[in-house]
């Protein structure tokens, strides 16, 4: 075919293949690749050259077949049409079920290359594939990959002109299972291999006598090296830098002067200092907020999470949480967005589309938003409320995770659609590359950087305004029956929940002036996590949601801060 | 021969059992099957979640975890 002609080119085949590290290959762009199915949830497009000109390539979410069974494959089959040509990426260890996709994809009119990627774990494991027999079966050009380290890439290239709009071939399902069959028989032969050690661990992880414990033991480890790291950070780096910040700040902050400019972009000096959290300055909390408090714990928390997403273990936690979580209408595949939103909301909300009903999609969003705070929150929880003891920073917790279980219970009691079973292929355990993780966690961590700072800044500047013309006073007032009623707060708490539609690592930081005991604390920092999302998670349900569903859903926060704020008010402060 | 026939539900961990029928519409067969769970295959059973949770069966060296309704409709016999 004339490759000039191409315009778009996409990447397809079954989840976890291996698509978006073909496509960073091929493009020089960082996407994310994790070692589960479904990690890529949305399409994503880049440029890439042949040839001397540019085509457009997307990456398209995995799929089993052209018949989605959720979000994330419907993306996939609607972005069929725009494709002049497919890649058709294939797990070499997983031939038979990979080709199914492949005899579909060739009775659609766009002309196929197929991509045997991880020839090299193929190898490994004992299988051996004729790429020429496969070729002249299927008709197009046939190219073993080794997507990890690029090998095979330059002949995929060269080779994508090769190809042509197949001829139409009609087989019902069963005519094709009966061919794959038959290629298999010709083209592959499988070397008898014992049980590697891996495959030990693999099962050791999934049985739930031995899969439980070390799944507990993982979570634990997990967050004892992000608090560890965080800390570390903090301790370490962080404070000495920020020792040597302060008299810059000092020095400018006398230049200007008392008035309105000072206030915002120093803020209030507090006994005549600065005070990091509670200045209010563009310069001070504007700036330690993000960078002091919770930039170490999301690099630490990011970086931890890329090791579970690479080695393969999330599938496997989500097998063993699979019977907790069908309990509230989801099946296990719920933890990896829990995960996820431990990070922040937004992937969080985002990855509920892996999941195949309306009803899932709504409830695991809905719990997310209720009662997972994000990474920057947790930091700003530990970094507040850990002052005056750990055991009230569990106690945020502790509430929170009986929000979520007993919402989880009552939304799937009471909304109605269907909770189909979990369907999940584990893939097998993975050595993490170095690399590899060490840009996976920069990426994210600029997201963090270039999509979070800007909001605090504005929250900074918001605050100053809002005091300025004394609006805040007003809301304290007007909602002091729910603020100080209700949940036992002082009402002037009214500024950090508007905060707190912002960021919320900035609405838990301006609970610090108000004065409040421990206890109050606890009770303040557990509403500000329930009663509403942070405006990026919104926007982003609002999109996956639909206006109906998240008025649904907003009403359920609204009602789960109430309850449970006043809930926690009766046991901590009484009446 | 006498083959029982059993769902993949009756079988206990560590054993193994050829696939003989899949009970369903056709959503599910397609479902199951484009997931490689074919009639003829071989399946081992690794795990058996407790509570009416998963199985996590081994074809092929891959493992998939499948609910116990969807592994109910799946008839197998002991080889
Ligand atoms: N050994 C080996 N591993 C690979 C190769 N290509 C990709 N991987 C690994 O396979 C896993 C899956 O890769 P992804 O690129 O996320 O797969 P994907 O097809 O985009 O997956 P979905 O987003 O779920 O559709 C990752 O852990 C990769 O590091 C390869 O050629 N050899």
């Amino acid at each position: 075919m004339d490759i000039q002609k191409v315009k778009t080119i996409l990447l397809m085949g079954n989840p976890n293949v291996g698509k978006s590290v073909v496509f960073s290959r091929l493009t020089g762009a960082n996407v994310i690749a994790s070692n589960y199915p479904g990690s890529t949830i949305e399409f994503t497009k880049g440029l890439m050259r042949i040839e001397g000109s540019k085509k457009e390539l997307i990456d398209v979410p995995g799929t089993y077949s052209l018949e989605p069974t959720n979000t994330a494959e419907e993306v996939a089959v609607k972005m069929l049409d725009e494709g002049d040509l497919i890649i058709n990426v294939i797990d070499s260890t997983n031939l038979e079920r990979n080709l199914y996709l492949t005899l579909e994809l060739l009775q659609r009119n766009t002309p196929v290359v197929v991509a045997l990627n991880m020839w090299d774990e193929a190898k490994h494991n004992g299988i051996t594939i004729n790429p020429d027999e496969l070729e002249k079966i299927l008709g197009v050009p046939v190219v073993p990959i080794v997507a990890l380290t690029g090998e095979g890439i330059k002949t995929l290239l060269s080779r994508l002109k090769e190809t042509h709009t197949p001829t139409d071939v009609s087989q019902s399902d069963a005519e094709k299972w009966i061919h794959i069959g038959e290629i298999i028989k010709k083209v592959q032969t499988i070397e008898h291999r014992h049980h590697t050690i891996w495959e030990k661990i693999s099962d050791a992880t999934v049985k739930p006598t031995t899969g439980l414990p070390i799944g507990l033991a993982v979570i634990l480890l997990t967050f004892s090296f992000i608090r560890f790291i965080g800390e570390g950070l903090i301790g370490y780096v962080l404070e000495p830098l920020f020792d040597m910040y302060t008299p810059v700040v000092m020095e400018i902050s006398r230049a200007i002067g008392p008035g309105i400019l000072h206030d915002i972009i120093i803020g209030r000096l507090i006994d005549g200092n600065i005070d990091y959290v509670e200045s209010m300055g563009l310069l001070t909390t504007g700036f330690f907020v993000p960078f002091g408090m919770v930039l170490p714990y999301i690099l630490a928390f990011y970086f931890g999470l890329s090791i579970l997403e690479d080695t393969g273990y999330l599938p496997r936690l989500s097998v063993l949480a699979d019977t907790i979580f069908h309990k509230f209408g989801l099946h296990g595949c719920g933890i990896v967005s829990v995960f996820l939103s431990l990070g922040c909301n937004v992937p969080g909300a985002l990855s509920t589309r892996i999941l195949e009903t309306r009803k899932q999609r709504f409830i695991s969003a809905t719990l997310l938003a209720i009662s997972i705070p994000c990474m920057a929150q947790i930091a700003m929880i530990f970094g507040i409320l850990g002052s005056y003891g750990m055991e009230y920073v569990l106690m945020v917790f502790i509430a929170l995770i009986a929000t979520y279980v007993l919402s989880g219970l009552l939304l799937n009691r009471y909304i109605a659609g269907e909770s189909p079973e979990l369907f999940l292929d584990i893939p097998p355990y993975r050595r993490p590359y170095g690399k590899a993780l060490l840009k996976k966690t920069w990426m994210r961590v600029r997201i963090f950087l270039t999509e979070a700072i800007p909001f605090v800044f504005l929250g900074v500047l918001f605050i100053n305004i809002l005091y300025a013309v004394g609006i805040i006073d007003t809301l304290g007032t007007f909602f002091s029956p729910v603020i100080s009623g209700i949940w036992g707060l002082p009402k002037e708490a009214a500024a950090a929940l508007l905060i707190g539609f912002l960021r919320k690592d900035m609405a838990i930081g301006m609970l610090l002036p108000l004065g409040m005991n421990p206890f109050q604390l606890v009770i303040a920092a557990t509403v500000l996590t329930i009663y509403f999302p942070c405006v990026a998670t919104f926007a982003v349900l609002v999109r996956e949601l639909g206006i109906q569903d998240l008025f649904k859903s907003v009403l359920l926060m609204i009602a789960a801060a109430l309850i449970v704020g006043g809930v926690m008010r009766l046991i901590l402060l009484g009446f | 021969m006498i083959r029982l026939e059993l769902t993949l539900t009756n079988l206990q961990p560590k054993q193994k059992a050829r696939i003989l029928r899949l009970e369903g519409g056709f959503g599910f067969q397609k479902n199951v099957r484009s997931r490689g769970i074919l009639e003829g295959k071989i399946v081992e059973v690794i795990a058996r979640q407790p509570v009416g949770g998963p199985i996590v069966i081994s074809m092929d060296k891959r493992n998939t975890a499948i609910g116990r309704g969807m592994a109910s409709r799946i008839i197998v016999a002991v080889e």
